[in-house]
């Protein structure tokens, strides 16, 4: 079981990943508001699709400590990326913009994401196997 | 200022998003499409909504935020619903050719988040 302290301090380190995660999301959207399109969100949303696909690839075959694996995955990850902002993007896009660019944007995100996700898996997934055959062939 | 807030109101959000998806796992029995993030990602949907409904009567752009919207919308909702969880639980859905349930979680998590959204926007509005 986990002790209290210990799940204080994956909540620390939750509470700044998702910080610096929220941060980044925000100096991307500033430099990309003037655009007609949601570029920033779609950008945040498929590169933090592809970073914790990598991750979650990586710790199936190593461990790292939870609390830098919260911090990164559910701190970093899911504060970069958002469900709430492509809602509002989209109803937005619908009103302002075409059918067809709201469209793109709802599929480009959602395959995207996914087929991302599935590469960073596979992507993690082989850096973790590579550095444990060099380990070990190094201790033969 | 702007930074400050925008930390504070998505290191709040993460957080509460890690404990009240725990509290959904203890809560809720397995089931073939993955249900706390979902569950989350609807409720911060509505939650973001209201809130622009209210406050607002219109989505804002970032260029004209003040900074209810930088704490509040852009720091706290948008880090309490999350992306990256929904994309890495679809492709596991895609990896185990769960077709039914993929299907299924795709459109609840995207169409559902969008109405959610709408609803809480047009209910406040």
């Amino acid at each position: 079981m986990k002790s209290p302290d210990r799940h204080w301090i994956v909540i620390i380190f939750i509470f700044t990943g998702g910080a610096l995660g929220t941060l980044l999301r925000y100096t991307i959207n500033v430099q990309t508001s003037l655009l007609l399109f949601p570029w920033g969100t779609l950008l945040e949303n498929l590169a933090g699709s592809l970073l914790l696909g990598f991750l979650t690839g990586y710790i199936l075959k190593r461990t790292i400590q939870p609390h830098f694996k919260e911090g990164i995955g559910v701190g970093f990850c899911g504060g970069f990326t958002t469900m709430s902002t492509l809602a509002a993007d989209t109803v937005f896009l619908a009103e302002t913009g075409s059918a067809a660019s709201t469209m793109v944007y709802i599929f480009s995100s959602m395959f995207g994401g996914m087929f991302l996700a599935l590469a960073g898996m596979t992507l993690g997934s082989l850096a973790a196997g590579r550095g444990i055959k060099e380990k070990g062939e190094g201790q033969r | 200022m702007n930074i400050i807030l925008v930390a504070l109101g998505g290191g709040a959000g993460s957080a509460a998003r890690y404990l009240l998806g725990l509290w959904i796992k203890n809560h809720t029995k397995e089931r073939a499409i993955p249900t706390a993030m979902l569950l989350v990602n609807l409720l911060g949907s509505l939650g973001l909504g209201l809130f622009f409904g209210l406050v607002y009567g219109a989505i804002p752009l970032i260029t004209e935020a003040d900074w209810p919207f930088m704490l509040v919308g852009l720091g706290f909702f948008g880090a309490f619903t999350t992306f990256s969880t929904f994309s890495v639980e679809a492709a596991v859905l895609l990896q185990k050719r769960k077709r039914g349930p993929l299907a299924a979680y795709l459109m609840l998590s995207i169409a559902g988040s969008i109405l959610m959204f709408l609803a809480g926007f047009t209910l406040s509005g």
